[in-house]
């Protein structure tokens, strides 16, 4: 759902993926984009979910904070929160 | 030169198919999986480290590591820890091979190091598959009381969670019966968060994994040395909050998190 999200809404897609945990961490960028540089000029996509009805805004304002927390040197991000009550969705590019 | 898109490109499809083969039950094809999957990601690392690429090395080297964890790797998941960490690694990939090295060092903690035995992956498997364990132990940890109660009754969720009970707890358990004498230290035990959160649950937990013990005992009696097994049994609950609460997160965090309601990543 957050890859259709960002797709439709920044025109990015995702281009790369690598190994985190138990499973994938994945990055966006523009669909011809990735050449050998592979993760150059791509975004991390940070992705969370509310099954319950709650606060989304404040789930994004903590996934933002949480990529904030290393603006000097760590990498840009796209962050997409989908509540699954209602349902609906709010995508936050942080560049 | 290796190119380092296609060397990263095909590790990220053997990985795939090693998480695939995981949640299935074969541990030991998936460790094969995962352990080509890493000589790739390596190589593609060194490679873009070479070149002084950055972020790409540091996040090559973070999957490489992970990859040769999955590989029960653990001596060269450590070292690539060490390769990825430098003055020039983004903070937060430098946060996460941390957390990794952290990882592995507790685990050391909990299980020496030692091969597993294959035999023990298909007797603990037939044997959980017989007593209902994975289904049990998430009934035990998140009880009819409970306030996430409804979100393990969601088909589509116990699924996924027996799945992860499976993959994570098999290898662990099968390790832990061929050292049914493994202490685990007293302070991993005070932070592991499911264990100091809900406490009622232990003696269920205990009771549960008594009779995986003993089950396993009757099914391959030549085995296991019935004195072990006891003690075994008696460090059961401390083995199994320990490895629940750090190897399922999405049932840690029913647990857990009984307030704030389901989240993932």
């Amino acid at each position: 759902m957050a890859t259709l999200l960002v797709e439709q809404h920044l025109g990015v897609t995702v281009v790369e993926r690598s190994v985190k945990g138990t499973g994938f961490d994945y990055y966006v960028g523009k669909s011809d984009a990735s050449g050998d540089d592979l993760f150059q000029n791509v975004k991390r996509l940070e992705v969370s979910s509310i099954i319950q009805t709650g606060n989304i805004k404040g789930r994004v304002k903590k996934k933002l904070a949480q990529t904030r927390r290393s603006d000097n040197t760590g990498l840009p991000a796209v962050v997409v929160v989908v509540e699954y009550g209602p349902p609906r969705a709010e995508v936050a590019d942080h560049a | 030169m290796p190119d380092v898109a296609r060397l990263h490109r095909e590790a990220m499809k053997l990985a795939e198919r090693g998480f695939e083969v995981r949640r299935h039950g074969s541990a030991q094809n998936a460790d094969e999986l995962f352990a080509s999957a890493l000589a790739r990601e390596r190589e593609a690392a060194e490679v873009a480290d070479e070149q002084r690429l950055e972020p790409t090395r540091s996040i090559l080297f973070r999957s490489a590591a992970w990859l040769a964890y999955h590989a029960g790797q653990e001596r060269e998941a450590l070292r690539l820890v060490g390769r990825g960490l430098t003055t020039t690694t983004p903070e937060d990939i430098a946060n996460e091979l941390r957390e990794l090295r952290t990882i592995i060092r507790v685990r050391e903690q909990l299980v020496p190091e030692q091969p597993l035995l294959p035999k023990y992956y298909e007797l603990v498997l037939d044997v959980m598959r017989r007593l209902g364990f994975e289904e049990r132990l998430i009934d035990a940890l998140v009880p009819a009381n409970h306030p996430n109660r409804r979100l393990v009754e969601h088909p589509l969720l116990r699924e996924q969670m027996i799945a992860a009970v499976r993959s994570q707890l098999l290898p662990s358990i099968a390790l832990f019966l061929s050292r049914p004498n493994t202490r685990v230290p007293a302070s991993v035990f005070r932070r592991a968060p499911v264990a100091s959160r809900r406490p009622a649950v232990r003696p269920e937990l205990s009771r549960l994994f008594r009779e995986l013990v003993v089950a396993v005992s009757v099914a391959k009696p030549e085995n296991v040395d019935r004195r072990q097994l006891r003690r075994a049994a008696n460090n059961a609950t401390i083995l199994t909050v320990e490895l629940v609460s750090r190897n399922i997160p999405s049932l840690a965090q029913v647990v857990a998190m009984p307030k704030r309601g389901l989240t993932s990543r």
